[in-house]
């Protein structure tokens, strides 16, 4: 089973995304912030990573800029989800190491076709 | 200014922008049985379609461009 | 309650009391930085999670806080006392709405305009207008349906369909199954009740939409009292039926895409006969007749029996309506028997059932479902397209590992669902490649080759097969999710089940089609010739490193004494040297071009000089599929246009001139091409009048070519080969001359340039031929080694005849001239110590080293010390202070590191 690493401090936003993922089949971690998500990744192999930007301790890019040189995660795939929709935002991302952006909060069709895209979702 | 307004017809011409639509309600207030022309519209804002529908106002003249006459006609006619 | 309110109203009420605290504390650090960020991360978590609700009031109020917080943050303002408490009643009304919404699961009905209110105010504080915030508001209460019910994709035909004129749903329905692009989309729009603030015209926006064939228009809410109606709020919505490829639609309504949904409707479920059932007879016996019809593929006497029966029927018919059905499936091209029945079945039974209600096989059910789209392929797109920025972005040191494994990944996972397993290999060597240097721009070149491939190759074809499936296997979770499992639902998969059959069957073909399309390409693949230079310059580099090898294995034994090791190595050499040879060659052979290509020009040419000239003359060409390098083949069409040209002005005479010689009145031109090993022989025939020894012999004489004595002693050949002289041909004596001689020496250097060799000989009163010798190939030279007072020179294998040895005594002396008689032949010799104006003496040897080379058509001796091995090599040109030195044709690198000078052996003649 596909695993995703959902990193958010919204609980909300979290369960919502949660939610998402389990309907399509995906084992979901969770955490809280960049140093919560840098440890479960590290204990666990995931397949993606959906990440907030804003966040306590340690913020979407930071995290995404330390994951993308250890090298136990630096090739997994990361969705930045966020509520700004500025191009500088999504260049900011990308600069950080994300692979892709979303703007929050994302339709559930939109979000699941592009995780499953993301995610390598192959067919059986 | 597209709309003139006259005792008992309001003809509305060109393109209806969404300043006329509030005008064109009061006036409709003014005058519950007056009826509007339609011959020289060429476009109506939303917001003027939607003071049509709200009181559904009778239609006098139906606009001699038909692309716009059927939408409105299947528009207005249904919504009564 | 909902779980998912339900942890909003927790998670909000902390994040209330948490800002709520911050701003307190900030009464007395109004710049503590820290405080800030916390109050405004607060904030905005509050705004991201309302998002997924239907609480426009509340997300708009704590918008508009965050936006105000974020102009503090960056100390562009500083909040007062009085903003502070602005600020607390916000949150004060925030809290209030959070306890209703406990209770009530909604807002009070004031909500709008009391958080319009406060929003207007917060946003007062920072000069900024309200209207900004209203665009992401909206429809919220769409992503908040979707996110609890998991409800996301269109299911089933809505009823309002009916409400659409049948003649319009027909000509979409022919529109969509026609084209491959076109995709029936329904939009539900509905506008933002403020949309009119923002600019948006909302029945323009539909008026405008791409592909539009119907809108209908409803309210929102009842309109209530006209005194009442507020104008400027929009009350209403839209339904649109669009026939469009689904991108352009989407991308049309990007900016108001909170304000729509768009679902994909198959063609099929556009069917939707509606009207009143008729009882005339005349139906029933079309029934039993068009059964029949059906029954035996006769789609043409169905057509005949609708066809009438359609028109002549109440359009306001049940009975017309799937007529006119019929008709619509009969004149599309893809015939679908099983709906055709179910149509002709429901002018019998007054009610249309779709065909795939009345089937319930599981074989049916297991078959992949496959539902058209290229949203699909246009999210792969967009995702790779993200990747191709990304890849172009500058990238820190530290994160590029993290930045072409991870971009690697998702094309990885990517193109195995585009079209398989086919560009993996190439993935993981270019991203090694990356890794190795450190830079992105392999792996972006790449995937913007593929990117490109996949967009020209009409990407909503095959490589959209394997999407489709793969959301076919997500909407099947979601099927099954969805508990229920409702039987509606579950037909709706069996009907796509087995639409997918028919479009499976059509794109089958099509990929067929592809693959035949991509075996023509391959014959005919262009490429920049810059690339096959770049690989010939390896190429070359390969073969010089190749020879490095003997040399290693010599100072294995010799030096080191590892006799097996340089066994070894030397086994090693010469598996190399083959594949070496054999890549040398392939590459050779994608640069080789026909002469041909040089060739068909001249019939022209002849053509039209000889009618010019009054001349009758025959062009014969032969040995056209002769190929060389292309280079060596663009370095012959100056020379050759140069000798056909004379040929054609002095050598083939008039018809009078040649009948009166006793010849054919037509003259004859040969080109004739012979490919001799590694080279490649070009001759110019013609059988005209030749060269006169004599002329040439008294023009060189004149113009100070040759001495007094030597215009005696000079062989007729000898004298012929003179044309090539430089000086000799020019303007005015070539009307003197009665032959050839304009611009030959011309002819002669681009020859010699391109590495071959111009010979002419000539019979009066018969006619001449010139023979060009080019090598096959520029590229790679084949040069003999020789030793020269201890120092070795390279000397091109084709400019030698022969190496010979010979004992001192054989040489005979000619007054001051050396020379030798090889095989009944005086051939001259020259000492190569002498040519290179070397002041040492050779030791005296009693068996003499000699090359016989070929200088302007006769053979000569030159003498060197001792001749050493032949290698391949690549010729690189002397430049600087050495380039002055013509006598050096260049130079190369050996294996051993030692730089060797390549001599030219004409050019060292000459200075003799």
């Amino acid at each position: 089973m596909k695993k995703i690493l959902i990193v958010d401090d919204a609980m909300t936003v979290r369960m919502y995304h949660r939610q998402l993922m389990e309907s399509m089949g995906f084992e979901v971690t969770e955490a809280e912030n960049g140093i919560e998500a840098l440890e479960k990744g590290m204990s666990d192999t995931f397949d993606l990573f959906l990440v907030d930007v804003n966040m306590p301790k340690m913020d979407g890019y930071r995290f995404v800029e330390e994951m993308r040189q250890i090298p136990e995660l630096q090739s997994i795939p990361v969705v930045m989800v966020s509520t700004e929709e500025e191009e500088s935002d999504k260049e900011k991302a990308y600069l950080a190491g994300a692979n892709f952006y979303l703007v929050k909060p994302a339709k559930p069709d939109e979000l699941k076709d592009y995780v499953a895209l993301l995610i390598g979702d192959e067919v059986a | 200014m597209s709309v003139a307004f006259k005792k008992t017809i309001a003809l509305l011409e060109g393109e209806c922008s969404i300043e006329d639509s509030e005008e064109l309600l009061n006036w409709i207030l003014l005058n519950p049985k007056g009826k509007l022309n339609l011959k020289k519209l060429s476009y109506l804002h939303t917001a003027v379609l939607q003071v049509l529908m709200a009181s559904q106002v009778k239609i006098s003249i139906w606009p001699s461009d038909t692309k716009i006459a059927s939408w409105l006609q299947a528009i207005l006619l249904e919504s009564k | 309650m909902d779980p998912m309110l339900e942890s909003f109203i927790q998670e909000s009420r902390d994040n209330l009391e948490a800002a709520a605290k911050c701003f307190l504390d900030l009464e007395n650090k109004p710049d503590d930085q820290e405080l800030l960020n916390d109050l405004f991360r607060s904030i905005h978590t509050m705004k991201g999670s309302s998002g997924l609700f239907d609480i426009g009031a509340f997300t708009r109020v704590v918008h508009a806080a965050e936006d105000v917080l974020d102009i503090v943050r960056e100390g562009k303002y500083s909040l007062t006392s009085d903003d502070i408490d602005l600020f607390l009643d916000s949150l004060d009304l925030a809290g209030a709405w959070i306890d209703q919404l406990e209770s009530s699961e909604q807002l009070p009905d004031d909500a709008d305009s009391v958080g319009h209110e406060i929003a207007e105010k917060l946003r007062g504080l920072i000069g900024q207008e309200i209207k900004k915030s209203v665009v992401k508001v909206e429809d919220s209460k769409q992503i908040n349906s979707h996110a609890v019910t998991k409800k996301d994709d269109f299911d089933d035909t809505p009823d309002w369909i009916t409400n659409i004129d049948q003649s319009q749903l027909q000509k979409v329905y022919k529109l969509c199954v026609q084209s491959d692009n076109k995709i029936a989309v329904i939009v539900n729009y509905r506008p933002d009740k403020q949309c009119f603030f923002n600019g948006d015209d909302p029945l323009l926006t539909v008026l405008n939409a791409v592909g539009l064939h119907w809108f209908s228009v409803e309210k929102k809410e009842d309109w209530g009292e006209l005194e009442s109606l507020d104008p400027f709020q929009c009350n209403i919505n839209f339904k649109l039926l669009i026939a469009a490829d689904i991108t352009e639609v989407k991308q049309y309504f990007r900016y108001i895409i909170e304000q729509v949904d768009i679902f994909r409707i198959e063609p099929k479920q556009l069917i939707r006969p509606v009207g009143e059932h008729s009882t005339n007879d005349t139906y029933q016996l079309f029934v039993s007749e068009g059964l029949a019809a059906l029954e035996n593929n006769d789609y043409e006497s169905l057509k005949r029996l609708v066809m009438p029966l359609h028109e002549i029927g109440n359009a306001t018919l049940f009975q017309t309506a799937c007529l006119g059905w019929i008709r619509t499936l009969l004149e599309s091209d893809v015939q679908d028997d099983s709906l055709l029945k179910s149509l002709i079945d429901a002018v019998r039974q007054g009610e249309y059932l779709s065909p795939s209600l009345t089937l319930d096989k599981p074989s049916e059910q297991s078959k992949t479902m496959i539902e058209p789209s290229n949203k699909l392929s246009a999210s792969s797109i967009n995702i790779l397209k993200t990747q191709l920025k990304i890849l172009e972005m500058p990238c820190p040191s530290s994160l590029l590992v993290g930045r072409v494994l991870s971009t690697q990944k998702i094309m990885q996972r990517l193109f195995k669902t585009i079209d398989g397993d086919k560009k993996l290999a190439d993935l993981d060597s270019v991203s090694k490649q990356c890794l190795a240097t450190s830079k992105c721009d392999k792996l972006h070149d790449f995937l913007a080759e593929c990117l490109e491939q996949y967009e020209n190759n009409n990407p909503s074809e095959p490589s959209q097969k394997q999407n489709d499936i793969s959301i076919s296997k997500d909407q099947a979770k979601v099927t099954a999710v969805k508990a229920e499992g409702k039987l509606i639902e579950r037909t709706q998969d069996l009907k796509s089940g087995e639409r997918s059959g028919i479009k499976y069957g059509r794109r089958a073909g099509d990929i067929v089609d592809e693959v035949d399309n991509t075996k023509h390409q391959i014959k005919t693949l262009r490429v920049d010739q810059e690339r096959i230079d770049s690989l010939m310059d390896l190429m070359g580099e390969l073969v010089v490193a190749k020879n490095a090898m003997p040399y290693l294995a010599k100072r294995a034994q010799e030096e080191f004494g590892v006799r097996e090791l340089a066994k070894e190595i030397q086994s090693q050499y010469a598996v190399i040297n083959r594949l070496s040879e054999e890549l040398q060659s392939t590459v050779m052979g994608i640069r080789m071009v026909p002469v041909s290509s040089v060739f068909q020009r001249f019939p022209r040419l002849v053509r039209d000089l000889s009618k010019r000239l009054e001349k009758n003359i025959q062009l014969v060409l032969e040995g056209e599929e002769t190929e060389a390098d292309k280079n060596v083949i663009e370095s012959l069409a100056d020379p050759l246009i140069h000798m056909v040209r004379n040929s054609l002005d002095h050598g083939l005479e008039t018809p009078q001139e040649r009948i009166a010689a006793g010849k054919n009145e037509q003259g004859r031109l040969t080109l004739k091409a012979t490919p001799m090993d590694d080279q490649v022989l070009i001759e110019i025939i013609d059988d005209g009048k030749g060269i006169d020894p004599n002329i040439i012999k008294q023009k060189a004489y004149e113009k100070g070519i040759i001495s007094e004595i030597q215009l005696d002693e000079i062989s007729d050949q000898a004298a012929v080969n003179l044309i090539f002289a430089a000086g000799l041909s020019s303007k005015e004596s070539a009307s003197d001359l009665s032959g050839r001689g304009v611009g030959m020496d011309v002819v002669r250097s681009a020859v010699e340039d391109a590495g071959g060799q111009v010979s002419v000989t000539s019979v009066l009163g018969k006619g001449t031929r010139v023979g060009l010798t080019l090598p096959l190939t520029m590229a790679v030279a084949r040069v003999m080694m020789i030793d020269v007072d201890q120092q070795t020179y390279g000397i091109s294998m084709e400019n030698i005849r022969e190496t010979v040895r010979v004992s001192a005594d054989n040489i005979t002396r000619i007054k001051h001239n050396e020379a030798i008689v090889l095989r009944d032949k005086l051939i001259p010799l020259l000492r190569m110590r002498d040519l290179l104006g070397l002041q040492t003496r050779a030791k005296q040897q009693t068996e003499l080293s000699i090359l016989i080379v070929e200088y302007n058509g006769a053979e000569i001796g030159l003498i060197i010390d001792n001749f050493l091995e032949g290698i391949d090599i690549i010729q690189k040109p002397l430049d600087g202070v050495m380039g002055a030195f013509p006598i050096y044709a260049g130079a190369t690198l050996l294996g051993d590191g030692r730089v060797l000078l390549i001599l030219n052996v004409l050019e060292l003649l000459k200075c003799r």
